[in-house]
C-alpha cells in the first residue's frame, strides 16, 4: 500500500503551504512522505550511527524539503527531496560522526587547539603556525596536524569517496538525477541557485569569503564565532552548494 | 636555530582517487608545519587543493609537488584530465573553481604537459615565517 500522494495532490499541498501557509498541508506532506526519509536513513545504517537518530536527521531533511521547494520549477517534489534528504544525512555524519571513529585524545587535542586557535591569533594578531600551537598545547607537531585533520577527514572522506562495487551509497547520491541535463543553464544562474540553498549564516560566511575578500578571523571576529567553526561552516556550504547545483541540473531536465 | 628551506622539493604521488584527499590535507599540514604556515593559510591551501580533487577528473595516479621559495611555495597538482581553470571545461554543475581558488591562493596557473594538465597553486609565505624553519628544541 502507498501511502504517497500523487503529483496533483502533492502540489495542492505545497501550494497551500506555501501560498497560503496551511499549516496542516505541510503536515501531510511530512506524514506523507516520512517512508521515503526513513527508505534513505535506511541506507546509511550500520556506519556508526542509530538508525532513529539517522531516521531523525532525513526528517529534518524532509522538512526543509518542503520548506525550500519551489512549485515554479514544475518538477516532482520527490525529485527535489531525495538529494535534500541525503545531503542532510551527509552534514550529519560530517558534523557528528567523528567522535566515533576519532580517538579521544585526538578529540579533545582538537578542541583544545579550537581554543588556542583564537586565544594566539588575537595575542599574536596573526594565524598561529602549528609550532606555536604545538608548543602552547604541549604536544608534538604531528600531533597538532594529525588532530585538526582528525576532525574534518574521517567521515566526510568516505562519504565523499565516488562508491565503490555499487555500494548503497552512489545509488543514493545518483537516485533521480540525470546528469546530462546541465548544459541548459549558465554558470552563474547555477551559482545563485547555490547560494539560495544556504542557510542566512552560510550565506553570509560565503559571501564575505569569496566576494568580500575576509579572512576565516575576520570572519569569525565579524561573526563572534572561532576560526574552527568558520572553517567548518565554509566546507559544509560549498558542500551544500555542489549538491544544490546538482539537483539544479535535475530540475532543468524536467522542465 | 633556523634552516633555511628554500629550493627544497616535495612530492607525493598517490591514487587519483577522491578518498586521497585526506592524505593531501596531512600533506599540506606537514609542510605547513615544516614551514611555519599560520593555521589559516594551511587550511585556505587545503581547502583550494581539496576543490581541486573535487571538480578535477582525476587521472588513476596524481602527484602533488610543492616547491618552497623565497617567499612563497608553489604547489602543482597533476595530470589532470582537462584543464579546470577553463571556463568550457566547467561543468555547470560545479561551482567556479577559478573564483573559488582566487580567493584561497596567491596565483594560480594551469600548464599543458604530455601526460596532461598540470595545475599550480602559489601561496605566499609573510616574512619571517615561511622559508625560514624554526627548530626551538
Amino acid at each position: 500500500m502507498s501511502v504517497s500522494p500523487d503529483k496533483l495532490e502533492e502540489n495542492e499541498l505545497l501550494r497551500a503551504y506555501h501560498e497560503r501557509g496551511d499549516q496542516s498541508a505541510r503536515d501531510k506532506l511530512v506524514e506523507a512522505n516520512l517512508p521515503l526519509a526513513r527508505a534513505i536513513a535506511r541506507r546509511y545504517a550500520g556506519r556508526g550511527e542509530q538508525l532513529d537518530d539517522l531516521v531523525q536527521v532525513a526528517s529534518i531533511g524532509l522538512i526543509k524539503a518542503i520548506d525550500r521547494f519551489d512549485l515554479e520549477r514544475g518538477v516532482y517534489f520527490r525529485t527535489y527531496a531525495v538529494p535534500t534528504i541525503v545531503g542532510e544525512i551527509k552534514r550529519h555524519f560530517r558534523d557528528r560522526a567523528w567522535a566515533v571513529h576519532v580517538p579521544r585524545r585526538l578529540k579533545e587535542l582538537n578542541q583544545m587547539l579550537s581554543s588556542l586557535i583564537q586565544d594566539l591569533s588575537a595575542q599574536l594578531e596573526r594565524s598561529p603556525t602549528i609550532a606555536e600551537l604545538a608548543e602552547a598545547a604541549g604536544v608534538e607537531e604531528e600531533e597538532v596536524v594529525e588532530a585538526l585533520e582528525s576532525s574534518r577527514a574521517y567521515t566526510a572522506e568516505s562519504l565523499m569517496a565516488p562508491a565503490e562495487e555499487g555500494s548503497d551509497l552512489d545509488r543514493l547520491q545518483t537516485l533521480g538525477v540525470v546528469e546530462e541535463a546541465f548544459e541548459r543553464t549558465e554558470d552563474r544562474q547555477l551559482l545563485a541557485t547555490g547560494l539560495q540553498a544556504l542557510e542566512p549564516r552560510e550565506r553570509r560566511i560565503i559571501q564575505l569569503r569569496f566576494q568580500d575578500g575576509l579572512t576565516q578571523t575576520q570572519i569569525a571576529n565579524e561573526l563572534g564565532i572561532s576560526q574552527m567553526h568558520v572553517s567548518r561552516l565554509i566546507r559544509r556550504a560549498l558542500e551544500t552548494m555542489r549538491e544544490e547545483l546538482e539537483q539544479g541540473g535535475v530540475d532543468a531536465d524536467e522542465r | 636555530m633556523s634552516e633555511s628551506a628554500v629550493g627544497e622539493r616535495v612530492a607525493l604521488t598517490l591514487p587519483g582517487e577522491r578518498r586521497s584527499i585526506g592524505i593531501v590535507r596531512l600533506f599540506v599540514g606537514g609542510l605547513a608545519a615544516r614551514l611555519g604556515l599560520g593555521y589559516e593559510t594551511m587550511d585556505d591551501l587545503q581547502l583550494a587543493l581539496e576543490s581541486v580533487l573535487l571538480k578535477a577528473e582525476l587521472r588513476p595516479e596524481i602527484t602533488l609537488e610543492a616547491t618552497i621559495g623565497e617567499d612563497a611555495v608553489s604547489l602543482t597538482v597533476g595530470p589532470l584530465s582537462r584543464d579546470p581553470l577553463q571556463p568550457d571545461a566547467a561543468g555547470p554543475n560545479e561551482l567556479d573553481l577559478g573564483h573559488l581558488l582566487s580567493a584561497l591562493v596567491a596565483r594560480t596557473e594551469s600548464t599543458t604537459r604530455d601526460d596532461g594538465c598540470w595545475l599550480r597553486l602559489d601561496v605566499l609565505v609573510p616574512a619571517g615565517s615561511g622559508t625560514r624553519v624554526s627548530q626551538s628544541s
